[in-house]
């Protein structure tokens, strides 16, 4: 089984892309990390 | 940023190995066989002729395991092979034994009893039972149900030629979800959920405005026109739309307005009238009683006393100057000032009667205010009544009360105009009233419009956040995916390399892509450097290979709980060249993992003896009445044996030569001897693997690892032992000294030696 930390692995891993892309406002870093995380 | 789960762990899996499978009454075989397999990583080939009953070891593994079978689901007239589950010869005791070897834990057993009721193997009763625990019968009973499905440690023939024939979104979705994936499309739906669910405010709003706009379009209300008005506009103003709907907010021209006033009304009673118009005649009365001629006289009187009365108080007493006979003293002023002071009261009598009468007028007259505003202002519907009243009450007003006739006809005119300000009053109320009752639900809808686009305002501004975030996550997953995704392709590559041998398929890229219906692994390859769909272009056999090199990264991934992998006839369809490819594949991987393959042909063992490979070769054989028996062909101890007496026989050998290679082959085969029964007896105990493979590493001479497969402990006492027989040291001799210095004695008698040592230590070790 992935374990949590795997899945966390790459909840943060994506974070790190979107940050550093620049692309995204603090809004939609906020909503990806909540979908990301299952938190919305 | 929330980080605080990323603390939150999960237990890992502990390993297992496979210890040992036995089986009764079974597909293909009858009575009880078992097959004993070292628990430990390393390569075990089980070789046996079709129908030899190898593949129900494989079967009754997936069968005890997953409860279910692979090939009897998948393949075409599987109903004769599920009615064939139960052995011909020997259907009772019917029931399956997998010993497995877990790490931290044990020798856990899982089984399947198939008793004589049981119509499918599903059906049969299923159990699993960890050491010091009772039997579990439960349905997942070591957890082990997910793992199965994601890292799936055992493959068939058949199910190899699945692999790349089922849909294409199934391997899709087993790598997704092994490489955690499955939360980056958890992500995308919630996205998508969230984008879809933000558009809906706007819509029910639109809706909402259509429906109101029709329903506002019918009533001639100013609110209602208002209304309208604001709701044709692109972005309605919400906060006069809702002051409309609560009545906070009225459109100046407002006949409610009017309404309201005429409902309002005020004119004095009848009755206040009379009274004041009483008061009033009365008042007159008086004044008129007082205003006598009389009266007058006596003011005149009283001015001609008091200018006598000053003559005589500057003159003194002398005769009436008007008459010339009596005299004005100073009696008589003293009685002339009695007669000036009655005089006096009675003239502020009449003064005071004047200004009540006057008072009374002006009270009379401003009873009645004048005509109001909502009289006259103009209606869009008038109300029934008002021009009569305004009229009446214009009239009235007109009347001038203080002329004689005045109040009397002040109160004809009030008592004409009181009813017909009631009869109003009643009549503007009333058709308020009807105006509110039609304007009421079309409030309502206002309101609720106001709140809907309120809402729909709000969900814009969050829609536009939420597509920000979609499209950049739609951008962005299959790379994310493809970052995941490339240890176990580049590993699946190598294992292609190492298979393709003689083929001119180059495999290329292997990636996710596409997204829900549409996801699917891709794998590129080129032919003779041309690019090419790998799947179009490849033969069967190149198709098996691809499909095992596919397998073996996600079976053998770290988070995996089988340190086993199980695979059934792999090498069918390949040619001469892929085998010798799959038996170093096959090396590498029990480096770390215990691998078992079972196969029907000699070209597995011969390439594994050829090469050198360090596997464990067994031969399966079934005799009369579906008799299966195991037996061991050849293993590592004894090739090394077997290697050493060719060298010690080979007469164009240099004897040099010969003398240092002897003992380092027997080294090799009590090493690998004393290792086995170490490793095995250590991994079923559930010792963790690292720390078996530390005790191992940490003894270094061949006493001490005999000392471990005998005693468990690398300076255990081998004295006693030793001395038993004779052979024994001398043997130790050979391993030890002479591997380092060079074999000094007959190389024929050393081997022998060595060889009874193994046997004893084999022996002793059990």
């Amino acid at each position: 089984m992935p374990t949590q930390d795997d899945a966390d692995d790459i909840v943060l891993r994506i974070m790190t892309v979107a940050e550093e892309s620049g692309a995204l406002t603090d809004d939609s870093q906020e909503l990806l990390w909540q979908v990301l995380t299952g938190e919305w | 940023m929330p980080q605080a789960k990323l603390s939150q762990k999960i237990k890992q899996p502990v390993g297992a190995y496979l210890k040992s499978i036995t089986v009764a009454g079974f597909r293909g075989i009858g009575p009880e066989a078992r097959l004993d397999l070292h628990p430990a990583p390393g390569v075990v080939v089980v070789a046996g002729r079709n129908g030899s009953g190898k593949s129900t070891f494989s079967e009754a593994v997936e069968v005890a395991l997953t409860r279910r079978s692979y090939r009897w689901e998948a393949k075409k007239g599987a109903s004769d092979w599920r009615a064939g589950w139960r052995n011909l010869h020997v259907d009772d005791p019917c029931q399956i034994r997998i010993e497995l070897a877990e790490e931290g834990i044990g020798t856990t057993t899982v089984a399947a009893d198939l008793g004589t009721a049981t119509k499918e193997p599903r059906d049969g009763v299923f159990w699993a039972q960890r050491p010091g625990k009772p039997r579990d019968r439960s349905a997942d009973p070591l957890g082990w149900a997910k793992p199965l499905e994601l890292y799936r440690p055992l493959l068939s023939y058949d199910e190899l030629g699945g692999i790349l024939e089922s849909r294409p979104s199934e391997l899709y979705e087993k790598l997704s979800t092994i490489l955690g994936l499955a939360r980056i499309a958890a992500a995308q739906e919630r996205l998508d959920e969230l984008v879809k669910s933000l558009t809906a405010p706007r819509r029910e709003a639109r809706a909402l405005v259509t429906k109101a706009r029709d329903a506002l379009a019918a009533s001639a209300d100013p609110r209602a026109v208002e209304a309208s008005k604001l709701l044709s506009a692109r972005s309605p103003d919400i906060e006069v739309l809702a002051r409309l709907a609560t009545g906070a907010f009225e459109p100046p021209s407002g006949d409610m307005a009017i309404l309201r006033e005429l409902a309002a009304l005020a004119v004095p009673t009848v009755e206040q009238s009379r009274d004041a118009i009483t008061r009033c005649e009365t008042a007159q009365h008086t004044l008129a009683e007082l205003s006598s001629d009389a009266t007058q006289a006596l003011v005149n009187r009283t001015g001609l006393l008091k200018h006598a009365v000053a003559h005589v108080e500057a003159a003194g007493t002398q005769k009436c100057p008007l008459c010339g006979v009596g005299t004005l003293d100073a009696a008589w002023v003293a009685s002339a000032r009695r007669e000036i002071s009655e005089l006096d009261q009675r003239a502020e009598s009449l003064r005071n009667a004047r200004r009540a009468y006057e008072e009374s007028i002006r009270r009379l007259a401003s009873m009645l205010p004048p005509s109001p505003r909502a009289l006259g202002a103009e209606m869009d519907e008038d109300v029934e009544g008002r021009a009569k009243v305004a009229e009446a009450w214009q009239a009235a007003n007109s009347i001038d009360a203080a002329s004689p006739e005045g109040p009397r006809f002040l109160l004809a005119a009030i008592e004409s105009l009181v009813p017909l300000v009631v009869e109003l009053k009643t009549a503007a109320d009333a058709e308020r009233l009807r105006r509110e009752d039609l304007w009421t639900p079309l409030a309502r809808q206002v309101a609720a419009v106001a709140t809907a686009l309120e809402k729909a305002d709000e969900a814009d501004r969050q829609a536009v956040t939420a597509r920000a975030t979609q499209s950049w996550l739609k951008d962005h997953a299959n790379e994310l995916r493809n970052e995941r995704l490339r240890p176990i392709a580049d590993e699946a590559r190598e294992i292609w390399a190492a298979l393709r041998q003689e083929s001119n398929v180059d495999l290329g890229e292997i990636e996710l892509e596409g997204a829900k219906t549409r996801r699917r692994v891709t794998v590129t390859a080129s032919v003779d450097g041309k690019e090419a769909g790998a799947l179009t272009v490849m033969s069967q056999g190149e198709l098996h290979a691809l499909a095992l090199a596919l397998f073996l990264p996600r079976a053998t991934m770290d988070a995996s709980p089988f340190r086993f992998v199980l695979i059934d006839d792999p090498v069918q369809a390949m040619d001469p060249a892929k085998v010798d490819g799959l038996a170093r594949v096959l090396d590498r991987i029990g480096q770390t993992r215990q691998v078992v393959v079972l196969t029907h042909d000699d070209r597995l063992p011969e390439a594994v003896r050829r090469l050198g490979i360090k596997a464990r070769i067994l031969y399966v054989n079934r005799s009369e009445g579906s008799r299966v028996e195991v037996t061991s062909g050849s293993d590592p101890t004894q090739r090394y044996l077997e290697d050493a007496f060719a060298v010690a026989q080979d007469r164009r050998a240099d004897d040099v030569v010969r003398r240092r290679a002897i003992p380092v082959l027997c080294r090799m085969a009590v090493e690998s001897a004393c290792k086995d029964l170490f490793m095995a007896r250590w991994y079923a105990r559930g010792e963790r693997r690292a720390v078996v493979e530390a005790k191992w590493q940490d003894a270094q001479t061949a006493q001490q690892r005999i000392a471990l497969a005998l005693r468990d402990d690398a300076d255990g006492d081998l004295d006693r032992w030793l001395a038993e027989r004779p052979a024994r040291r001398r043997a130790l001799a050979v391993v030890g000294r002479a591997s380092h210095e060079g074999l000094q004695r007959d190389p024929r008698g050393a081997i022998r030696d060595v060889e009874d040592l193994v046997r004893d230590v084999r022996a002793g070790a059990r």
